[in-house]
């Protein structure tokens, strides 16, 4: 079992702050989804676990071993960063081999997992942007490591490939422990366990997902009929739209219809529990550098 | 010599062909000068050493841009960032960089060593092998030294990874180290001795800055520098 411990990290670029007294610890084995607007710092959280960046002040620890001051800590993890940094002008092969002769690994491994067989031969430069994704992340797999930063994984990579890499990664948070940000809410609560919430570069939630109840629900119900009269809906395209502030009305709501001899065939959440954090405005998010939002929206 | 050099070096001869032809092209044409032409303008020998002097030095120089060139193209595609995230530190990385890019320019020297030590032999020129070493000697200082402190300084300042004139293939840096070899060129034209003692002067001035600059490396280069 491996711990990774953050205590009062504060870091940023060029002497300027962007994560703010940041604490955590994170002692299971899971995923954990690093949410916020563009320009939080999520991604100076990534660099500043990595050891890229160094804190300003705080520590933090990966089984007591300080990640910024050593490499053998380093070593231990992988991260992905929103860069494929492949060198472009090799083949995928001599890639992933350049660095499996730096920081060591399976190879062959690596390129099973992320079924790369076909393109090990082609110049990275030549692949399709999917491709690219799938084989900047094999270098992340070529280690056996205890922990994985993994930042916007499948950003801009279509959906069928987006669920490979979800599958991977779930099939992985079994024994290591994940951090996963992303912009996807669904994705979010698709594949994490737990929530960091970060906002104007401070910490504003950690908690389990499934513990996250929002103030409303909206739910839309597909009918056999018009259910306005029997229930407080509103028409929105082929839904009838319910706002109720707890699942359990949904049920409820259903059963009157059905009562009412209504043939429901669709009922599904029109919105996600964790899309509140995106529209509550941040105050102070002017404060952020540019340069830090600038590398965040990439 | 640690293998992540060696790879280093010979991705930047993959990447970065002209700049190597033209190293190539450069040296040939000092070698051509120290080497062939003394045989036919034998009374203009000193003059034709001077002449050969920055043209082998641009050409060591020049060799062994590509490095840097890779250096730049690493930082911007996100290769150094995943490098520390390995465990490398920016020393590691700096290092590395540096002795590839020496690597190059050593190799390029030892081509113009062994081209004049088999010209000397082979024409029987035994009793000029002195000479020409010592002159050797001082084109793998100056070429070196001027290697080192532009692989260094670009590293160090980031202003100078700036492209000029939107060549990114150009950074700031390497119209420095062109800028150091220049007054080599001409400078023979005005006196013999002063064209021996800014041969001289210049790579002792430039490998001083290039130890001033490796003391001042790991207050000078932080790990931030190294993000795309």
């Amino acid at each position: 079992m491996h711990v990774l411990k953050l205590d009062n990290v504060t870091s940023g670029y060029n002497k300027q702050a962007v994560l703010h007294d940041i604490s955590f610890v994170l002692k299971e084995p899971s995923i954990y989804v690093v949410l916020g607007p563009n320009g939080a710092g999520k991604t100076t959280l990534f660099r500043t676990i990595a050891g890229i960046l160094e804190p300003y002040s705080g520590k933090i620890l990966l089984d007591d071993q300080d990640t910024t001051t050593s490499g053998e800590a380093r070593k231990r993890m992988s991260y992905l960063s929103q860069y494929n940094a492949m060198p472009e002008e090799m083949t995928v092969y001599d890639g992933l081999k350049f660095y499996s002769d730096i920081g060591g690994g399976d190879l062959d491994k690596a390129i099973e997992l992320l079924d790369l067989e076909q393109l090990k031969n082609k110049r990275f430069s030549d692949l399709s942007q999917g491709q690219k994704k799938r084989a900047a992340m094999a270098k992340v797999f070529l280690r056996d490591s205890d922990l994985l930063l993994l930042d916007e994984p499948t950003a801009n990579l279509d959906p069928s490939v987006s669920k490979e890499i979800r599958d991977i990664i779930l099939k992985l948070s079994k024994d290591k422990i994940i951090l996963y940000s992303s912009h996807n809410l669904y994705e979010a609560t698709d594949i994490g366990t737990y929530l960091i919430l970060i906002q104007n570069g401070s910490l504003t939630m950690f908690d389990k997902i499934s513990n996250i109840k929002p103030k409303q629900y909206r739910v839309g119900i597909k009918a056999s009929q018009d259910i306005s009269k029997i229930l407080d809906v509103q028409r929105e395209g082929d839904y009838f739209v319910l706002n109720v502030s707890s699942p359990e009305e949904v049920g409820l709501a259903i059963k009157k219809l059905v009562e009412n001899g209504v043939q429901v065939t669709e009922t599904r959440p029109l919105d996600n529990p964790l899309q509140g954090f995106f529209e509550t405005p941040v105050i102070g998010a002017e404060k952020t550098p540019k340069k830090e939002a600038k590398r965040d929206a990439k | 010599m640690p293998n992540s050099t060696l790879i280093l070096a010979k991705r930047s001869l993959k990447l970065n062909k002209v700049n190597s032809g033209m190293g190539i092209l450069l040296a040939s044409i000092g070698i051509f000068a120290f080497d062939v032409l003394p045989f036919f303008y034998f009374d203009a020998l000193a003059v034709l050493v001077l002449l050969a002097v920055p043209f082998m030095v641009l050409g060591i120089f020049i060799f062994s841009t590509p490095v840097s060139l890779l250096y730049v193209y690493d930082k911007n595609n996100g290769v150094l960032e995943y490098l520390i995230s390995l465990g490398w530190n920016q020393g590691d990385i700096f290092k590395r960089y540096l002795k590839a890019a020496l690597l190059l320019g050593l190799i390029l020297f030892t081509v113009e060593l062994s081209i004049t030590m088999i010209v000397d032999i082979f024409a029987g020129a035994q009793a000029y092998i002195l000479h020409d070493l010592a002159w050797l000697t001082l084109i793998a200082g100056f070429g070196l030294s001027v290697v080192s402190f532009v692989t260094m300084a670009m590293i160090a300042f980031s202003s100078l990874q700036r492209p000029v004139g939107g060549n990114a293939n150009s950074p700031l840096a390497l119209s420095l180290g062109g800028l150091l070899i220049l007054p080599t060129f001409y400078i023979q034209a005005f006196s013999y001795d002063i064209a021996v003692l800014v041969d001289l002067a210049i790579p002792v001035l430039v490998g001083a800055l290039s130890i001033v600059l490796l003391i001042l490396s790991s207050r000078l280069i932080r790990r931030e520098k190294m993000l795309p």
